[in-house]
């Protein structure tokens, strides 16, 4: 088989004479010659994706047992009993807190979707509940996006709450702004494999020399208007132009790449998209959605917060939140086993995705190894109703960026409150999932010496 | 956000009183406090832009065609701000940038499919294109359009007739416009001259202000003529408009919007509830409910009286044979909905269904959602939050015990206590009425009990105990907090932002006219635009 490599340079080279025999002197050609794409096709990239699932764990029945190297997830009732078949290509990190929420006030759960990327505290100054700064998928997509048609998508697996919900967005712009996601798996098919124009290549180049004329006038409308403005209004339309230049881009490297489209999936309406009992096919849908994109290397950054509020299929018609997370009571209550039922199903999604990404095959290996996947939750024990302890799992060969295959006890010692008085105060003690988020960063040649909110600085050890 | 919320007063107080009577067709609104001093009063806005939303976009891109168009339905879903869908954080990113481009096309294929907003029966197509830019690129974007705009869309006109045809060119400009920033984007900027400090806005800005605030829509040929001579700075003729267009349908719409997000029920096309424990619900009335509330809020908001205490204690709704049933009238109004009477134990939207099912679990009440949604949303008083180490368990429906019992826990636990007690006798006093809003006197074979206190609300002269959902709104009604918060939701729905200090001019104005005309939300809205604020920005 030849390798992805090669074939991605054949496509691209293919591609390239064919854009340029094309296009003549209509399109910059110095512009096609950047180094990120010969780089990008001498090496396969590294990915970043990023799944979200709420209501916490139990700690009897999420912690690996066993030691660092050598744990056990297969025991009876273990919550990550679906990752079993991939122990060396998990990093499960125990002991992670969202400091940032509970020593800024914020108590409860609704801060973690704001924060989980952010590493942001929850700021409620502007009347609605937002981070002050981008999530960490943005600062990924910002340093390693501009080559691919999409510099980073955003998607929903689930709108719980019909749309409106803290719980529909972990992606945020500079200066906190919610990015609005994608809900529909077919649509964003559509986005990311449009109808090939297979005819005349004449009438290609025009509709292409067209397109580039509407964004030539957009970004200049716009940016007359964005001089006008100052402070957070600037930035607000310096988003709209960042948006219309990764259009623009992505005219020039979606004709670099040509990649057989996969079988698109049947159309799915508003009605589809609320009825509960198909909600685990469309999830699939959605992540075969990401590994199509990671595929064709049409993205390199994902992020999709996946909330569902029953789960009839697993025989949980109650409410997830009500009759589960708020009654799980202290250790024997048989509610805790249905957390369990819960936070495997969300796993399976997850390792569902591990699959798909493990079959596509990338040089000597597959897009699984040149992955991290970071699923995350907003809660620890759903009875402490706070986020110490948040469940947070590394998934994928990393490109070696971590060492797999571990369980970390981050942090010593058995009470999470431990020296903590309350919402507000400090916690010493604990440790701040900001020096994950450093972590990655530095993966992904992001550099700082912090992520997020600057109380938190460095990485967090051990992971390298 | 600020003491602004409680409807405290603030320094600046007026104690002559100047009436100023607006009189537009046979209504009068009177102002109080009105204050026609340019310097007088300060604004909280400062300089911005503030992106149309979906219904915007649909409404303004149906004017300008001329004919219904809904391209604007597909764009991402706005997230809210207090509650709101139109606030000023609104953006175009990668998401909305590449959904405007597919709206972009079927807009411009629509406007140029028969009758086509654009013909060349010329045999010099340059001059039909620059005619056409001409007149409609100025209403696109709400104000005049300087040469350089003109010639970048004449050079747009010519990448698209390129190896097409003179549609093909208007094609390109259309769809150009409609992604355009000057198209998406409302400016409250003032006059390009790089003055710092307090600017008023121009005359089109405030005529797009105007316009957007009552229709969610682009300003009409009156308003746009009204700008072109300069009379736009005096208030009387801001309030003029803003009551002539109150009488427009999109006005109906408009209304309805913020009234809906005011109290939260957008989401009721997706409410879910448990079969087990209420077979009456199904989707047929799910949707009769959201009707009923839908037609109310039309009824009183746009064709009624629009007044406050309407809102909140009509002894009437609107019902259909669905509706009529499920609240046990023994009406029978048919398939349409008309107006009926209601039972003294309901009155007013805190007592229709949709709010009561909204504010509800999916197998029971939630008095504590209930209680909340008055207390923040209808009182405008702020909650103190949890304290530390809250578990957070309320027990699950039993089948014996009431409510009432489960969640003596909240109000007995010494912790809890703290935040419960100002919502939890709220929402007990709507036990009257079960977790899909029907009413009921029994619960689990045993009494309902729906006593309730309305505690804290700093009207002591409206608050303390009472029994039932209807004796809470009748309170509700009464207290000042209420008063005072119902014009700054308008507020907030009006300019798409958070208050801050500097507001409380316009809000004085707003409340003042409020009051003065017996709760009125329209004399508020004419208030407000009567502001002088409203026509200033502060340069940052």
């Amino acid at each position: 088989m030849t390798s992805l490599k090669q074939a991605l340079f054949n496509r691209r080279r293919r591609a390239f004479l064919k854009t340029v025999g094309m296009l003549g002197a209509g399109l910059p050609i110095a512009n096609l010659l950047q180094p990120e794409i010969a780089e990008a096709a001498s090496a396969p990239p590294l990915r970043f994706i990023s799944i979200f699932t709420p209501h916490g764990m139990v700690p009897e029945f999420w912690r690996p047992q066993g030691t660092e190297s050598a744990f056990d997830i297969n025991y009876a009732d273990a919550m990550l009993a679906p990752f079993n078949k991939y122990k060396d290509k998990i990093l499960v990190l125990d002991g992670l807190d969202f400091r940032v929420l509970y020593e800024y006030g914020t108590s409860g759960h609704e801060g973690g979707p704001c924060t989980f990327l952010t590493g942001s505290r929850m700021n409620k100054a502007t009347g609605t509940e937002l981070p002050d700064s981008l999530s960490i998928d943005q600062a990924i997509a910002a340093k390693i996006g501009g080559t691919t048609k999409l510099r980073s998508l955003e998607l929903l697996g689930w709108a719980e709450f019909a749309g409106q919900s803290v719980y529909n967005t972990i992606s945020f712009n500079t200066g906190g702004t919610r990015r609005p996601t994608r809900r529909n798996p077919a649509d964003t098919f559509k986005e990311l494999f449009p109808p090939v124009n297979t005819g005349d290549p004449q009438a290609a180049q025009r509709d292409l020399a067209r397109k580039k004329s509407l964004l030539d006038y957009l970004v200049k409308d716009v940016t007359r208007l964005q001089k006008r403005l100052s402070g957070t209004e600037k930035q607000k339309l310096e988003q709209h132009l960042q948006a219309l230049r990764d259009l623009e881009q992505g005219l020039v490297n979606a004709s670099l790449v040509t990649c057989d489209a996969p079988l698109a999936p049947a159309p799915l309406n508003a009605s589809a998209l609320g009825n509960i009992t198909r909600a685990p096919e469309i999830i699939k849908l959605q992540m075969d959605v990401i590994a199509q994109a990671i595929a064709c290397d049409l993205t390199r950054v994902v992020t999709m917060p996946l909330a569902v509020p029953r789960m009839p299929w697993a025989n949980l018609n109650v409410s997830l939140h009500d009759d589960i997370a708020h009654q799980i009571g202290a250790v024997g209550n048989p509610v805790r086993k249905q957390l369990v039922t819960v936070q495997r199903w969300f796993g399976e999604q997850v390792v569902y995705l591990m699959d798909r990404l493990a079959s596509i095959t990338e040089g000597s290996g597959t897009a699984l190894d040149n992955t991290m996947i970071l699923w995350g939750n907003e809660l620890g024990n759903p009875a402490e109703h706070a986020s110490h302890g948040v469940p947070t799992l590394i998934c994928g060969g990393t490109q070696g960026k971590f060492r797999m295959g571990r369980y970390l006890q981050l942090r010593p010692g058995k009470n999470p409150l431990q020296g903590w008085s309350g919402f507000g105060q400090k916690a010493p003690n604990a440790v701040a999932h900001n020096k994950l988020l450093v972590s990655i960063a530095h993966a992904f040649g992001v550099e700082g010496e912090t992520f997020g909110h600057p109380d938190y600085a460095g990485e967090l050890p051990g992971l390298v | 956000m600020t003491n602004l919320a409680k409807g405290q007063s603030w320094g600046r107080k007026i104690s002559i009183c100047i009436s100023i009577v607006v009189l537009s067709g046979c209504e009068a609104f009177l102002f109080g406090p009105g204050n026609g001093a340019l310097d007088g009063c300060p604004t909280g806005s400062s300089t911005r832009v503030r992106r149309v939303t979906r219904v915007e976009f649909d409404n303004s891109t149906s004017a300008l065609l001329g004919r219904p168009v809904t391209f604007g339905a597909d764009l991402a879903i706005e997230d809210r701000v207090l509650g709101y869908d139109n606030h000023d954080q609104l953006a175009v990113g990668q998401l909305v940038a590449s959904q405007l481009q597919t709206a972009g096309q079927k807009l411009a294929d629509a406007a140029l499919s028969s009758p086509a907003i654009a013909t060349c029966s010329s045999t010099n197509d340059l001059d039909c294109a620059r005619s056409f830019i001409d007149t409609f690129t100025p209403r696109a974007f709400r104000r005049p359009v300087t040469q350089a705009e003109k010639d970048d869309l004449l050079a747009l006109y010519k990448a698209g007739k390129d190896g097409s045809d003179f549609n093909g060119g208007i094609n390109l400009v259309l769809q150009g416009i409609f992604q355009s920033g000057s198209f998406l984007y409302k400016t409250e900027l003032g006059a390009d001259d790089g003055r710092k400090g307090t600017i008023e806005l121009t005359q089109h800005e405030i005529a797009t202000a105007l316009s957007y605030l009552v229709t969610a829509s682009t300003p009409d040929a009156l308003l746009t003529a009204a700008a072109d001579r300069g009379e736009l700075t005096d208030p009387d003729v801001r309030v003029q408009h803003v009551t002539r267009l109150l009488k427009d349908d999109r006005a109906r719409l408009n209304t309805r919007s913020f009234v809906m997000q005011w109290f939260g029920l957008n989401n009721l096309g997706s409410l879910q509830k448990d079969n087990q424990i209420f077979p009456d619900f199904n989707p047929a009335l799910r949707s009769a409910l959201k009707s009923e509330t839908e037609t109310f809020i039309d009824a009183v908001m746009f064709s009624g009286d629009a007044k406050l205490k309407t809102l909140l204690t009509a002894n009437f709704t609107y019902a259909d044979n669905t509706v009529a049933t499920f609240y046990g009238l023994t009406a029978r109004p048919g398939t349409s909905f008309a107006r009926v009477s209601l039972p003294n134990e309901r009155t007013g939207i805190l007592n229709q269904a949709a709010l009561l099912a909204t504010y509800a679990h999916n197998d029971a009440t939630a008095p504590v959602l209930r209680g909340k949604m008055v207390r923040t949303q209808v009182l405008c008083r702020e909650m103190p939050p949890p304290p530390p180490n809250v578990v957070n368990t309320p027990p699950p429906p039993d089948g014996v015990k009431t409510t009432r019992q489960r969640l003596a826990d909240h109000v007995g636990n010494g912790s809890c206590q703290d935040c419960h007690r100002l919502i939890d006798p709220i929402g007990l006093g709507f036990e009257d009425f079960d977790g899909l809003g029907k009413f009921r006197t029994i619960e689990n074979n045993a009494p309902v009990n729906a006593s309730g206190s309305l505690p804290a609300t700093g009207d002591t002269a409206h608050e303390g105990s009472f029994t039932g959902g209807a004796a809470l709104a009748r309170l509700v009604a009464e207290n000042t907090s209420a008063a005072s918060c119902a014009p700054l939701q308008l507020f907030r729905y009006s300019v798409g932002r958070v208050e801050n200090d500097n507001d409380q001019c316009a809000l004085d104005e707003m409340r003042a006219a409020f009051d003065g005309n017996a709760q009125d939300f329209r004399a508020a809205l004419a208030g407000l635009v009567h502001s002088q604020a409203f026509i200033r920005r502060e340069v940052k």
